[in-house]
């Protein structure tokens, strides 16, 4: 792996062309094929994609625990694993599930770990009030239920006292009162000053706590940056029901919108759909990206057709990432449908609105 | 490096397995100790309870012997041959010893006795090494640890160096159980021998030569779970290597691979130098056959033990380093 490059500084993490290929009995597998990674200093960074999608290795790479086939990281800009040590204080993990002694309490499995970095033992007792197993702490960590496990680890990671933590799927079987209390935690770190990375495959979950995002599909980063910059570059979705649909898509494109046509088949070519369009087709339902209702509906009505409906929506990260990955083979929701492009060009996915962080005041 | 090696102590000393390996030792010490009791134990009761029949014996033999001096002067005079000899004098009575047995000495049992319970010594410590490194692979805590402290050289340090001091409490246990018991037997039976100055000395080398590689069984068992990662391949391993290819091994006596066998150059170690005999495969219908003796040196097993445990050691911590962790 070749020596780091200078690296942005205002940056907690950043990996450039980072790849890693594990060996199976069947050949090789790529699991991260040139990542490029930026998470910005401060706020909740949503690391996201579907299971197997490279999340927790490029995680474990950053900590040194898998070593990269190639390319560069910096945490705090200064290279890993290289200068790793360097900077190992300033960083809490949790990878997958918390993994601490069974038969220990969680005062001594902490104790441990406050020892091996030359942290007081007084910390433990702090960190666990912090975590709220302030009382808890005699208790083995076999005895702990799953929450309190998290918690547990959540509290190693604070021993440290550090400017950046990893989740890595935190809430992964937690009920719901455990996922908000979670979820909570990790937004009032935050808001302390720290730079928390969560990886998640639960798009939905860390939207609601995430100031910015990186979604990667198949080892690589299909799109980041903020998550309003990315729901729709702060507009919304409105549904639009009207009577020719062929010649509304039409209409609202030629005025600058970005609109699509629901009801064509999956993969459909836009230009020819265009050019088969039936005036008098029914049933027609737009998807308009980015517009307000009021323009559709003036818009529209000014060429004569008029709006049968129009809800408006806002765009989830769900449905980014659907967009983002659709033709690129990898699992989804079914819950969900995918949208298709009427008009010129490909019916992939549309290019990531935001490619460059920093929607830090969004929140 | 001080502080990792602290926390793995810390950390053994709290595990369970610690603890098991002192009990286990001192079963072992007692059960030794209690084969001396019984060993010495039939030697008093048969002295005791054969003491009559032993006069009874010697009756009976001084009666043989003047019955045969008997027969031997009347053939003298029935020949006029002086020399006849009826061999009379051979008949002698034999000692309470050559009846009943001895008890070896104590400085013999001593060496016998530590010797041969510095394998169970070693094989706690081994164990007790693999375990604790392989525990820490089952629970994936050893990813845990590299994300508090990501030097991986001074961590698999510290994790061979940790068992192997704490292998200390249970040989010292051991050994100790040995050379307080062995002596108690003895005067429990009222045995009258005692160890010179100069065999203490050579005794407590031998201690410390158990103590030591005792110590580097618990490292070797800490470096291979490194390797392959789980305590019962470990002993595994060990085991099957011991029962299938050291019997081969030893078995091919004294050519250069007898001398490769590990309990010939453990015994060196520990002995301080070895000598076995073997048998040579074929003896002529008139030859007399004789062992062939065979020497092992301290300094052929301190070599080759020392290279296996460098191996190992070195294996392990390649792919300790090099590996991916959870």
């Amino acid at each position: 792996m070749s020596v780091a490059v200078a690296a942005d500084e205002g940056m907690a993490v950043t990996t450039r062309g980072l790849r890693k290929t594990f060996r199976t009995v069947r050949g090789t597998r790529v699991a991260v094929q040139g990542l490029d990674l930026d998470v910005p200093s401060g706020g909740v960074h949503g690391f996201l994609g579907p299971n197997g999608s490279g999340k927790t290795t490029t995680i474990r790479m950053l900590l040194g625990l898998s070593p990269a086939d190639s390319g560069t990281m910096h945490i705090f800009g200064t290279p890993v694993p290289q200068r790793l040590p360097e900077v190992v204080n300033r960083v809490g993990a949790i990878v997958e599930s918390p993994k601490f002694f069974p038969t220990f309490s969680a005062e001594r499995n902490l104790g441990l770990l406050a020892e091996a970095i030359g942290t007081p033992r007084s910390r433990v007792g702090e960190v666990l009030e912090e975590v709220g197993l302030g009382g808890r702490g005699k208790d083995t960590f076999r005895a702990f239920s799953l929450g309190m496990k998290q918690r547990l680890a959540i509290a190693a990671t604070l021993l440290k006292s550090p400017d950046l933590l990893i989740f890595d799927e935190p809430t992964n079987g937690l009920d719901p009162a455990g996922i908000t209390e979670i979820r909570g935690t990790m937004r009032r770190l935050a808001d302390e000053g720290r730079t928390v990375l969560v990886s998640s495959h639960i798009l939905s979950e860390v939207e609601q706590i995430a100031d910015t995002v990186s979604i990667i599909g198949r080892g690589r980063v299909l799109a980041q940056g903020s998550v309003a910059g990315l729901i729709g570059g702060g507009g919304g979705t409105v549904e639009v029901g009207v009577r020719h649909p062929g010649a509304a898509v039409r209409i609202l494109r030629e005025a600058g919108f970005t609109a699509e046509w629901l009801a064509r088949p999956r993969g459909a070519d836009a230009a020819d759909a265009l050019r088969g369009l039936d005036p008098d087709e029914e049933n027609g339902l737009l998807q308009v990206i980015g517009a307000e209702p009021v323009e559709i509906s003036r818009v529209l009505g000014q060429q004569g057709l008029w709006v049968e409906r129009l809800v408006p929506s806002r765009r989830g990260l769900e449905q980014i990432f659907l967009e983002l990955t659709q033709g690129e083979g990898l699992p989804a929701p079914s819950a969900h449908r995918p949208t298709h492009d009427a008009s010129g060009g490909q019916a992939g996915p549309p290019p990531p609105s935001v490619a460059r962080p920093g929607g830090e005041g969004d929140r | 490096m001080t502080r990792l090696l602290r926390v793995e102590l810390h950390r053994l000393i709290a595990r369970k397995v610690v603890w098991l390996t002192v009990l286990a030792a001192l079963a072992i010490g007692l059960l030794t100790v209690s084969g001396v009791f019984l060993q010495a134990r039939s030697i008093d009761q048969a002295r005791a309870g054969l003491n009559q029949d032993y006069e009874q014996m010697v009756e009976q033999v001084e009666r043989d012997r003047e019955s045969c001096q008997v027969e031997e002067e009347r053939e003298r005079r029935r020949t006029g041959d002086p020399s006849v000899d009826f061999g009379c004098e051979g008949i002698v009575v034999p000692t309470l010893e050559e009846m009943y047995g001895q008890m070896p000495s104590l400085n013999d049992q001593y060496r016998t006795l530590l010797s041969g319970s510095s394998y169970a010594f070693m094989f706690l410590a081994l164990a007790m090494g693999s375990t604790a490194v392989a525990a820490e692979f089952a629970h994936r805590t050893m990813g845990s640890l590299l994300t508090f402290v990501p030097r991986r050289t001074p961590v698999f340090a510290a994790k061979v160096l940790a068992p192997a001091l704490a292998s200390i409490p249970h040989v010292l246990v051991g050994l100790t159980t040995l050379l307080l018991g062995i002596p108690a037997v003895f005067r429990w039976f009222r045995i009258d021998d005692a160890v010179t100055g100069a065999e203490w000395v050579s005794l407590g080398w031998m201690a410390l030569r158990i103590i030591t590689i005792t110590m580097l069984a618990a490292a070797l068992g800490a470096a291979a779970a490194f390797l392959v990662r789980h305590s019962g391949m470990v002993i595994g391993i060990m085991v099957g290597y011991l029962v299938l290819v050291e019997t081969f091994v030893a078995g091919a006596g004294g050519g250069p691979l007898g001398k490769l066998a590990l309990t010939r150059n453990i015994a060196a170690w520990v002995q301080n130098g070895t000598v076995w005999e073997s048998w040579p495969m074929s003896c002529g219908p008139f030859e007399e056959c004789r062992p062939i003796r065979h020497e092992l040196s301290f300094t052929h097993g301190a070599v080759e033990l020392g290279l296996l445990l460098a191996v190992i050691m070195l294996l392990g911590w390649l792919r300790f380093r090099r590996s991916d962790l959870d």
